[in-house]
């Protein structure tokens, strides 16, 4: 048998208890596969959803809203244009008049003044002169201007506002803080032509202010400009930014950071040189309310619970009442009896197995006790034959007839050996019980032993030594004939000379002693052995009569010792057995 | 003396019985024998015997039968029960009756003398009680009452159970004294006159060529052979010479 078989053998004869338990594992193991797999593939995958929407929201509210703020700096940057002394110093020929930048100024700061994160405008007309505000110090590069890669974006705006951080790299501001930059051509309202140029530098605080108006928690957002240097937000989100990023996206991806799961979101806006990148972690409680978990969980639970409880049941019910059933079976089976179960069980199918297999037992038992019924009776009808062959009455009737013959032809000898022939039949044939008292038992041994001294009057004498007190006792019918029918044939006849039967009864401590002794030709040890060690070996030579009825003695009698045996070849032979006082 | 009675359908048996006893040294003697219990209840009246030995099984009226319908008659009278074991199942039948002794069958002498000698001690013992006590009186039987017994019979022959006895029962009076009375007014014996009817009526039926056996119990005698032997006597020839002379 190969090693696989032997395994799905062992399997095979798993017990119910295992295999329930192995399937309840099994159910468990499906189950929570199951609730993952509809985690990651629906939950987890609809959060993630959520989480990119949301981002995405984010980051575009952020943007519009930075917009919007930019527009208010647009405005603002149209009333500059608008002042009157900004439009005559913007106007003001040169050479003419001699510039008023303090004018400007003064109408400068009549603008600005209501707008905050302003941190310094620059007015420059083409001739290069210029007025500016500002706080601190912020330098501008005229040689940049001039340049006209920088300036072709602003000259195709015709007029409208372009915007560059730190003025397109214009601008600096000691310090290194960057700066948002509006520039515009300040147009002649009635010429249109172009007077000069605008610069209106705006700190970063003006992110902070509308990221803090927009959906988006500041500290999970970052803004770069196009160069990929940060304007704003978490300095650990470098990793995030995405060089030559068109303008006008919107992307979002998930991450893990720090073991988290969240939705990245890159937002670009057209015109605006900034990327914005936001962070949203993946919640599940955004897809499911904590009520809706509470009771998921609880389902998983409720659902665990109930395996359990079934693998319980099933082991109460079934498992075990088989294991009970089948250690009950065995235990009568060793016990080598037919006996019913007597063993607890739970009243369904299990106890009417039980039950049947108790009934089964039942009639197997009746059919038992039938057949030996049967063969008992079978026997008792075969003695009954037996003896009805023997026709006793005829024997008696006969006897009878015979002896009234013997007395009227005045033969007493006759008459005497009649009516011993006649007792000693009765007795033997006698029905009744197996059991006769010890004194009947004497006479049949008697009657039998003064019939065969009619024939073998010159062979033996028979002697009797017998205790009176102990012959009222029951012992087992015909054991003393056979042994003295033995003492003849085996022992006294052979010898060719008289000899003496001699039949001892005396009661002692352990029993009743029966002797029968006779002066015979003895018998070898081997002989001894051969008749004391039973009819395990058929030897047809020896007489079955002293065997059965040793066997019989030893039966009744106190076993193995109830018999012994002591004879000296070619001078005696000693048989001496012993019997209970009473047979039980 | 006391008086045997040998009661077994085997001759031989009797014969045994009566041979191989010394009968008188035990102040006995066997006054009759009877080979059915219809015989034996017929003759036991002109016999009394003390002792009586029965044998268990016997055609027409077992043992049995007749030792209850005799102990009902002869309250004293010892009855020593003939039986072989296989015949167990009818000595079973003899329990609660007064049953004197039981012999095995085939006998052996040694044990017939020892239940003799048991019987001669307790039939000693009884003389003197008889004795001792005083007759008890006598109804006094009219002629008139052994008339109407004579027709009792007359009408009731062929009742086998028919004996003094039962008769004396009938009419309620004591069976010794009416057997005497019978005698003295009748001048024959009860047995005498019932044996007188049974046998005229047997010849009528002879007459009409009647079975012997079909005779026999007609007139209440059912044992063909004890009928024969009552037919001879009283006619002096056998029943089917009787009828080939016709």
């Amino acid at each position: 048998m190969s090693t696989s078989d032997e395994k799905s053998n062992k399997l095979m004869f798993w017990s119910l208890k295992r295999r329930t338990w192995l399937m309840m594992a099994m159910l468990l193991c499906f189950i929570g596969g199951l609730v993952v797999f509809l985690y990651t593939a629906f939950i987890m995958n609809s959060a993630e959803e959520t989480a990119k929407k949301e981002g995405t929201m984010g980051a575009q509210n952020a943007m519009t809203n930075i917009q919007i703020a930019l527009d208010s700096y647009n405005d603002m940057s149209r009333l500059i244009m608008m002042n009157p002394d900004v439009i005559t110093y913007m106007s003001t020929k040169t050479y003419e008049n001699d510039l008023d930048p303090s004018a400007a100024r003064r109408g400068i700061y009549s603008v600005t003044n209501i707008y905050t994160f302003v941190d310094s405008v620059y007015l420059i007309r083409n001739d290069g002169s210029s007025v500016n505000i500002g706080q601190g110090i912020t330098y501008i590069s005229r040689d940049y201007m001039l340049d006209p890669e920088w300036y072709a974006p602003v000259a195709n705006a015709l007029g409208g506002n372009v915007i560059m951080i730190n003025g397109g790299g214009a601008v600096y501001k000691k310090g290194g803080a960057s700066l948002i930059s509006m520039v515009r051509d300040v147009y002649d309202m009635d010429t249109q032509r172009v007077l000069g140029t605008l610069i209106i530098n705006m700190s970063t605080d003006v992110f902070a202010d509308c990221i803090s108006k927009s959906t988006v928690d500041s500290s999970h957002i970052a803004i770069w400009d196009e160069h990929g240097n940060i304007l704003f937000g978490n300095p650990d989100y470098a990793e995030y930014y995405l060089p030559g990023m068109e303008e006008g996206q919107t992307t979002s991806t998930t991450i893990r950071r720090d073991g988290k799961q969240y939705a990245l979101t890159r937002n670009t806006s057209e015109g605006m040189p900034i990327q914005i990148v936001s962070l949203t972690a993946v919640s599940m409680t955004d897809v499911m309310p904590e009520g809706a978990t509470a009771i998921t969980i609880l389902l998983i639970a409720a659902f665990i619970l109930s395996v359990f409880i079934s693998g319980i049941f099933i082991t109460v019910n079934i498992a075990s009442p088989i294991e009970r059933l089948t250690i009950a079976i065995e235990q009568t089976k060793k016990s080598g009896w037919l006996e019913k179960l007597n063993v607890k069980l739970p009243n369904h199918e299990i106890r009417r197995l039980a039950d049947s297999y108790n009934s089964v037992i039942e009639h197997l038992n009746d059919v038992f006790t039938k057949l030996i019924e049967n063969e008992k009776n079978v026997q008792k009808a075969e003695l009954r034959i037996l003896h009805e062959q023997i026709k006793p009455h005829f024997l008696y009737n006969s006897l009878e007839t015979i002896s009234y013959m013997s007395v009227q032809s005045n033969a007493p000898q006759v008459h005497d050996a009649l009516e011993t022939l006649g007792s000693f039949y009765r007795n033997f044939l006698s029905k009744g019980d197996r059991e006769i008292p010890l004194r009947k038992e004497i006479a049949i041994t008697k009657d039998y032993l003064s019939l065969q001294k009619l024939r073998y009057a010159e062979v033996f004498d028979d002697i009797y030594d017998l205790d009176e007190s102990v012959l009222d006792i029951r012992v087992p019918k015909l054991i003393l004939q056979p042994l003295v029918e033995n003492s003849i044939y085996h022992g006294v006849r052979l010898k060719g000379e008289k000899g003496i039967i001699k039949i001892t009864v005396k009661g002692e401590e352990d029993g009743v002693h029966i002797i029968v002794y006779d002066s015979g030709v003895g018998m070898s040890q081997k002989q001894i052995d051969s008749v004391l060690l039973l009819a395990q070996e058929k030897d047809e030579n020896s007489s079955f009569g002293l065997r059965g009825t040793i066997e019989r003695i030893r039966y009744y009698g106190n076993g193995g010792d109830a018999v012994t045996i002591t004879s000296e070849e070619g001078e005696y032979t000693k048989v001496e057995i012993v019997l209970p006082r009473s047979i039980t | 003396m006391y008086k045997v009675m040998l009661i077994d359908d085997e001759k031989s048996a009797r014969a045994l019985l009566l041979e191989s006893i010394d009968w008188a040294s035990l102040d006995m003697e066997v006054v009759g024998e009877a080979s059915s219990g219809i015989e034996a209840i017929n003759t036991i009246d002109e016999l009394q015997p003390d002792i009586a030995f029965v044998d268990i099984y016997m055609p027409f009226m077992n043992g049995i039968e007749f030792s209850k319908i005799a102990l009902e008659r002869y309250k004293n009278i010892k009855i020593v029960i003939l039986t072989a074991f296989d015949e167990f199942e009818y000595a079973r039948q003899c329990i609660g009756l007064p049953i004197c002794d039981y012999i095995l069958k085939p006998i052996v002498r040694s044990e017939i003398y020892d239940v003799l000698h048991r019987i001669v001690d307790s039939l000693a013992m009884e003389k003197e009680e008889i004795e001792a006590t005083v007759a008890a009186p006598i109804h006094e039987i009219e002629p008139s009452s052994v008339r109407r017994i004579a027709t009792y019979i007359d009408e009731n022959y062929g009742d086998s159970g028919l004996n003094l006895t039962s008769v004396a029962q009938e009419f309620g009076f004591n069976p010794s004294y009416l057997s005497r009375k019978f005698k003295a007014d009748m001048g024959q014996s009860f047995v005498e006159y019932l044996t007188e009817v049974r046998m005229k009526r047997a010849l009528e039926l002879a007459s009409g060529n009647e079975k012997m056996f079909c005779t026999a119990i007609a007139v209440g005698i059912p044992d063909p052979n004890y009928f024969g032997r009552c037919f001879k006597k009283y006619t002096g020839i056998s029943y089917s010479e009787y009828i080939k002379k016709l």
